[in-house]
């Protein structure tokens, strides 16, 4: 799927943040979409990076990035605020702050 | 679609005062998260090989080292504590290698290391910034590895992998010619060609992250604020 400098809406549609991923819908195997779980499973490094600049342990660390990608993908809430999201990262740390329980603040 | 599920507790507790009972249910739980571990490990940028070597390692001590009888059940689900003992064991896999040699196929990043050589005052927001860039860097950057393994190239995309990122200089290109067995100008042209495809494949990789033309931009100028302007973004 090369990409140019003009992507179409079609190619937007296709991308792997999709609706279809927020509302865990599950992909048929044709699908070269991953779902949000895969996407999530490849960006753990910043939540995790994230939490040992907040101060905690390596092993609290790794214990409470697995808990909160847990929560994300399995928590509709977070689908229904992941459509209102432009993007994966700004919806992670989003999800991030709100899961630690801090205040949100604006995103980029 | 690969899956952790979620319901092997109850085997891991049932087992604890059986170790004949605990050894099938361990068994069990290889054979049905086997096809998750091998994703999660594709995923992170091992070859097809190494993930299936590294799958079968990571269940054989999870077998003979009963790291079950850790679980706490409490603390969370059941796929939580295994991808909490898969990145332990990643870790732990690194760190063994990388005391035998520097270098080497992987581009994992060293994220304890990343977080406490970063200035005192970054912020946890900057860290999760710098993290994403870096995970961002290391996917297109292996998708561009494995592009040039299956071209053949994998001797030249090492020699000048080193350069992708930040910008060389004539002497770097005058000393890598020689060791490649090049002409300086020819060696200056692979790098270009690896940079532009590089830029491709980071927006690739970005382009699995946004909804929209305007998502895009916004992820390319970040990831450009971030790294900085050599960031080949």
């Amino acid at each position: 799927m090369p990409m140019g400098a003009h992507t179409s809406g079609d190619e937007f549609r296709a991308s792997r943040w999709s609706l279809a991923n927020l509302a865990g819908v599950p992909a048929a195997d044709s699908d070269p979409r991953l779902p949000l779980r895969e996407l999530c499973l490849r960006y753990w490094p910043p939540v995790y990076a994230y939490l040992r600049r907040s101060g905690e342990a390596p092993e609290v660390a790794e214990a409470l990035t697995a808990r909160f990608m847990d929560r994300i993908v399995e928590d509709r809430a977070s689908a229904e605020r992941a459509r209102d999201s432009r993007s994966f990262r700004t919806f992670l740390l989003g999800e991030l702050r709100r899961f630690l329980g801090e205040p949100r603040e604006g995103l980029d | 679609m690969a899956r952790f599920v979620t319901t092997h507790w109850s085997m891991i507790l049932e087992g604890r005062h059986d170790p004949h009972r605990a050894r099938e249910a361990l068994v069990e739980i290889c054979a049905s998260y086997r096809r998750p571990v091998l994703s999660y490990l594709r995923e992170r940028g091992y070859a097809p090989a190494d993930a299936e070597d590294l799958a079968q390692e990571f269940f054989a001590r999870l077998v003979e080292q009963r790291w079950d009888l850790h679980a706490d059940p409490g603390r969370g689900r059941f796929r939580s504590f295994l991808l909490t003992a898969l990145h332990r064991f990643l870790a732990n896999e690194r760190a063994g290698r990388n005391a035998c040699k520097r270098g080497g196929g992987q581009h994992q990043v060293g994220l304890d290391d990343v977080v406490l050589e970063a200035p005192a005052s970054q912020t946890p927001e900057q860290a999760f910034d710098h993290a994403w860039a870096m995970t961002v860097l290391e996917h297109a950057g292996d998708r561009l590895e494995q592009e040039a393994r299956a071209a053949g190239r994998e001797t030249l995309f090492r020699a000048l992998s080193d350069f992708l990122i930040e910008a060389p200089d004539e002497s770097d290109y005058a000393h890598v010619a020689i060791q490649l067995d090049m002409k300086p100008n020819t060696v200056a042209q692979h790098v270009r060609r690896l940079r532009l495809r590089l830029r491709e494949l980071i927006r690739e990789e970005l382009f699995q992250t946004v909804t929209d033309a305007d998502g895009l931009d916004t992820e390319l100028s970040a990831l450009r604020r971030i790294v900085g302007a050599d960031a080949g973004a």
